[in-house]
């Protein structure tokens, strides 16, 4: 219990952090990156109107707003999913995921990504437990859409796969009768998947940037059971719907 | 507003830390099959149904007798049928008193309400089950190890027992149903084995797999 409290506050404090680095950019003049060298997208950069705004000799404020190019520079990032870190103050799933992404100038980032889930879903059997445990990977495509050089949205598909095994078992009552109890012990079973999605991401500094996805999964291949199906599929989600949307939140270290 | 969606996450997390302390307890209700149960005592609702006939008929007799002598009083009989007309009076009142009681029997039994005092699995080593209220309807539940079950069922009748054999037999399926584990008797049916009941009547909703959720018998005895 104490650890889950301080893994909540530690995650508490990792916001603060964030909302406090947020502030701070917007106080910044604009970066050397953010000048104009490549003509890509011309968009009005927010961050530049406000400080145009807050200029104490008021001369430029009925100047019409300049005009800003955005530029997408090549860059290898690395991130990690701090959405799934949160699952560990929970006892019902254990998660976590990071990757890799090459951004390039033409707008498109490749995008890599692997994890591993522990997941014991207190209501995938109600009258007895569940496990599933696995690793999975994704490999994909996103299209940035820059706002300005500090804001992008992006749209992007995904191809995941997962190996893991599942377990459980499960208790038939009666009031008259001796009970049924029976488990089941599944391992080396696979799964496949296409996602589409979009997401948007911030640059904190040159080199941090948070972002967040909305995605919708589509089941492609998986192995199915009776009576007990499977439950949760790491990296996917519930293995018995054919479409799930995910939220996923991150953290991206550009290099 | 500005601090609105770090609000909104930091309350994410504490409701994920509430929910990670919350303890599952295991559900196991309505896990195994059962089929409902009625008893109709048929011959005693037609002897009722006779006697009753029988205490109108004679109620009416009387009637017409203290009907008779009230009309010879009214002719100017002088004979003291005081006597006579008050037994009769309370012999009426009393076959009457009965009567009431007959229906009340009969409108009971129309009901199906009946005492089962004891429902025990044959075979099982579990407890049997014990009822102190009447009820039209019982949930038995059938033995979810077996494709057959077998009851012995005691009814409490006038302060009498009457125990029936009622055998069952049906085909387990094991499915899930809103996230349980559920076994399933599917063709159900339950046979007359012996003489302990009068006949059996059956009704089943289920026309596709004869469920025995599904299933009522009627145990006319």
């Amino acid at each position: 219990m104490i650890i889950r409290l301080l893994l909540i506050f530690s995650i508490c404090s990792l916001f603060a952090f964030r909302a406090t680095a947020q502030t701070d950019s917007l106080l910044v003049s604009p970066q050397p990156d953010t000048m104009v060298t490549e003509i890509d997208t011309i968009r009005t950069d927010s961050t530049i109107n406000a400080s145009i705004i807050t200029d104490s000799t008021q001369q430029t404020t009925n100047k019409k707003p300049e005009k800003v190019k955005v530029k997408v520079k090549n860059a290898f990032q690395v991130f990690i999913d701090y959405g799934k870190i949160i699952t560990l103050a929970t006892d019902y799933e254990t998660k976590y995921e990071g990757g890799i992404a090459f951004q390039m100038t033409n707008k498109f980032v490749l995008v890599g990504h692997i994890g591993q889930a522990e997941l014991n879903p207190a209501n995938a059997i109600k009258n007895g437990d569940y496990t599933a445990k696995g690793q999975y990977f994704k490999a994909g495509i996103n299209y940035l859409l820059p706002l300005d050089n500090f804001n992008y949205f992006y749209v992007g598909g995904r191809y995941g796969m997962a190996t893991y095994d599942e377990s459980g078992s499960y208790e038939v009552s009666s009031t008259l009768w001796p009970s049924v109890t029976e488990s089941f012990d599944r391992s080396a079973l696979s799964a496949t998947w296409g996602e589409v999605l979009v997401g948007t991401e911030r640059k904190l500094t040159d080199y941090v940037i948070v972002g967040a996805t909305f995605a919708l999964r589509f089941m492609i291949e998986k192995e199915t059971f009776e009576p007990v199906d499977t439950y949760s599929i790491p990296g996917y989600g519930r293995g018995f719907d054919n479409t799930v949307p995910a939220v996923n939140l991150y953290l991206k270290l550009s290099l | 507003m500005k601090n609105l969606d770090r609000i909104f996450v930091i309350c994410i997390i504490a409701f994920l830390g509430f929910l990670s302390c919350e303890e599952e307890e295991i559900d196991l209700k309505d896990t195994s099959p059962y089929f409902n149960l009625q008893f109709r005592h048929a011959s005693r609702d037609t002897i009722l149904g006779d006697s009753i006939a029988t205490l109108t008929a004679t109620v009416a007799t009387i009637s017409d007798s203290i009907q008779y002598i009230d009309s010879l009083i009214e002719s100017g009989d002088e004979t003291d049928y005081s006597i006579i007309k008050q037994s009769l009076n309370d012999e009426r009142d009393s076959l009457n008193t009965l009567s009431s009681h007959y229906g009340e029997i009969r409108t009971q039994i129309a009901n199906k309400d009946v005492l089962v005092s004891e429902i025990r699995g044959v075979g099982s080593n579990s407890e049997p089950l014990f009822y102190q209220d009447s009820a039209a309807t019982y949930r038995i539940p059938l033995n979810p190890n077996s494709d057959t079950s077998m009851f012995k069922v005691t009814l409490s009748v006038d302060s009498s027992d009457l125990t029936f054999n009622i055998f069952t037999r049906y085909t387990r399926e094991k499915k899930i149903e809103q996230r349980k584990v559920k076994v399933f008797a599917y063709n159900f049916q339950v046979i007359k084995k012996d003489d302990s009941y009068d006949s059996l009547s059956q009704e089943q909703e289920d026309s596709t797999n004869f469920s025995s959720n599904d299933y009522t018998a009627i145990i006319n005895f």
